[in-house]
């Protein structure tokens, strides 16, 4: 199956969306509008951070629409426009658009079915992201979610598939599920960028794809728990005069666990994820395994301190490796001839938030990091000669309204 | 070296709050009301929480269920977080907003006052709110129900 009909269905739904009849309770609209600045040192962050007056080209607008067309039934949709340096600059892109469909519900449980472009349950963050209310940071941990390494136009923020869910209520606990399919899409053309570390090289697309994510929130979150699993098949193709001068196939497999501890004041956080990423049946020689293959781990601890109903504390280390195997990168700088700091990144994050009023916010961090390993090659266009920074900081500040 | 100190930086900032965090009040409990058609003369704790939640979008019966509540900042919205759902209102915010922001779920709809809670849950099929424990909603003709949190 391909994306195709499944945007025309999409369509019929977005109209038949507008073109329902408001009632109250079942109708909803809401929206976003986001402004970060960021002044940096060594490398940058989200634009041309380095020069005097910091980096202003991080901006995030939303609005989503939601209706019950019948007990049982909702339709969503949620537009944005971002422009997170050069990362990401998307004047208009659709971050869901879907059906939903209640097909048992009981007292105790419920199972549903979900079709359209889907937001990805990988861990506790990724499927509202798109809004920093849903956020404890500006950035998320990047260990974690790869914003810097291009994640949006790779497709792990949303893609078109189909899905199966369920809650299952005993006692103290709320089980909850979910297991969705992604069909054949095309990929963004920066998204070279994610796995080659390079932009401009080709063309790739996810074939086939699967992820399941299993939750139980205890105590009505007191403790919440999370497993992820995902697996994504992706076919590069090649331009001209590159690197690769073969079509190859090869495969992302992901593990997340994720905890949370809730209190009145404090939160805990802690997510750890496994990534490996390998080449199917490329006719592979040397190069190009070292450039796609990868067994990556990365994990991060946070703590957020709620000091009162506006303002609030954040403190967070975060880690990953790109490979397992060869943790300080020495192997992988013989390599590749690149700096051994290009193959970790070590990330000491201090926040704060401040809510005047719900609708309102403003969140000021402060990031120092030890490695290259997130740093993104299109905001930094010398990262290819390796002479990204292995030490460097930033300073990030956003502004949100939302409705 | 470096690399300790900061883990230990961390560790620090991640403990030293936990002296700070006080101790959850005990106070009387907010009562739960529902439309008086509801078919259900009391619901458990785990089915409250997944109404509260947004998870569950129909009663058993079969009509869909329309959550209220007060607005975040309002004393007994936290009262009946932590004496019924037994969360805190931060938690209810941000499950919300995980569904509204990936497209499976919507908000509750607010309501201003107590006395617009009574009015919209009296008058709304399906409608499920909160009022203070000594308030009498049977006293009027087509007042909301009390239902008993098992």
């Amino acid at each position: 199956m391909s994306a195709r009909p499944l945007s025309t269905l999409a369509a019929a739904l977005l109209g038949a969306l507008l073109a329902a009849p408001a009632q109250a309770g079942e109708w909803q609209l809401h929206g976003f509008a986001a402004q970060g600045w960021t002044l940096s040192e060594g490398n940058n962050l989200n634009g041309e951070s380095q020069n005097g007056g910091g980096s202003f080209d991080f901006r995030e607008i939303g609005l989503n629409a939601s209706w019950r067309p019948t007990p049982r039934g909702l339709l969503a949709a949620q537009v944005a426009s971002v422009q997170q340096g050069e990362v990401t600059e998307e004047d208009l892109t659709l971050d869901y658009l879907l059906a939903d469909f209640v097909v048992f519900q009981g007292p105790r449980k419920r199972v549903g079915l979900r079709g359209g472009k889907l937001k990805l349950p990988f861990g506790f963050y990724n499927d509202s992201r798109d809004a920093i209310f849903s956020r404890p940071s500006v950035l998320l941990p990047q260990s974690v979610y790869l914003d810097n390494d291009g994640a949006r136009a790779f497709g792990y923020f949303s893609s078109w598939g189909a899905s199966v869910y369920g809650d299952f209520y005993t006692g103290a606990h709320a089980l909850n599920w979910q297991l969705q399919a992604l069909v054949d899409s095309r990929l963004e053309d920066t998204a070279a960028i994610s796995i080659l570390r390079n932009p401009s090289r080709g063309r790739f697309r996810i074939e086939d794809g699967a992820t399941l994510r299993l939750g139980d929130d205890i105590g009505g979150g007191r403790w919440r728990i999370a497993l992820t699993l995902g697996t994504a098949g992706l076919r590069y193709s090649p331009q001209d005069e590159q690197v690769f001068d073969m079509a190859g196939d090869f495969r992302l497999d992901q593990l997340f666990l994720s905890a949370e501890h809730n209190r009145e004041r404090i939160s805990w956080t802690a997510e750890i994820v496994r990534r490996r990423i390998r080449l199917d049946d490329l006719i592979s020689h040397p190069a190009v395994s070292s450039q796609i293959d990868q067994d990556s781990v990365g994990f991060y601890l946070q703590s957020v301190y709620r000091l009162s109903e506006r303002w609030s504390l954040l403190a967070r280390y975060d880690e990953r490796q790109r490979e397992l195997q060869d943790r300080g990168g020495q192997r992988q700088s013989r390599e590749t001839g690149l700096p051994r700091h290009y193959f970790f990144g070590r990330d000491f994050t201090l926040g704060a938030q401040y809510s005047p009023r719900p609708q309102w916010g403003v969140w000021a961090e402060v990031h120092i990091v030890d490695g290259a390993l997130w740093v993104n090659p299109l905001d930094n266009p010398d990262y290819a000669s390796g002479a990204a920074e292995r030490h460097w900081s930033a300073l990030t500040l956003m502004a949100a309204w939302r409705f | 070296m470096k690399r300790w100190s900061s883990w230990l930086l961390a560790a620090a900032l991640a403990v030293v709050p936990l002296w700070a965090a006080p101790a959850l009040a005990e106070e009387d409990a907010a009562k739960v009301i529902v439309h008086p058609d509801v078919a259900q003369d009391d619901i458990s704790r785990s089915l409250l929480r997944g109404i509260f939640g947004m998870r569950v979008r129909i009663w058993p019966d079969g009509q869909p269920v329309r959550v209220f509540v007060l607005e975040a900042d309002h004393p007994l919205h936290a009262q009946f977080c932590r004496t019924q759902l037994r969360t805190y209102p931060y938690q209810l915010e941000q499950s919300w907003d995980r569904l509204v922001y990936s497209g499976t779920g919507q908000r509750p709809t607010r309501v201003p006052s107590i006395e617009a809670m009574r009015r919209e849950v009296a008058t709304t099929p399906g409608a499920i709110g909160y009022v203070p424990d000594d308030s009498a909603p049977e006293a009027a003709a087509h007042a909301a129900r009390i239902l008993d949190v098992r």
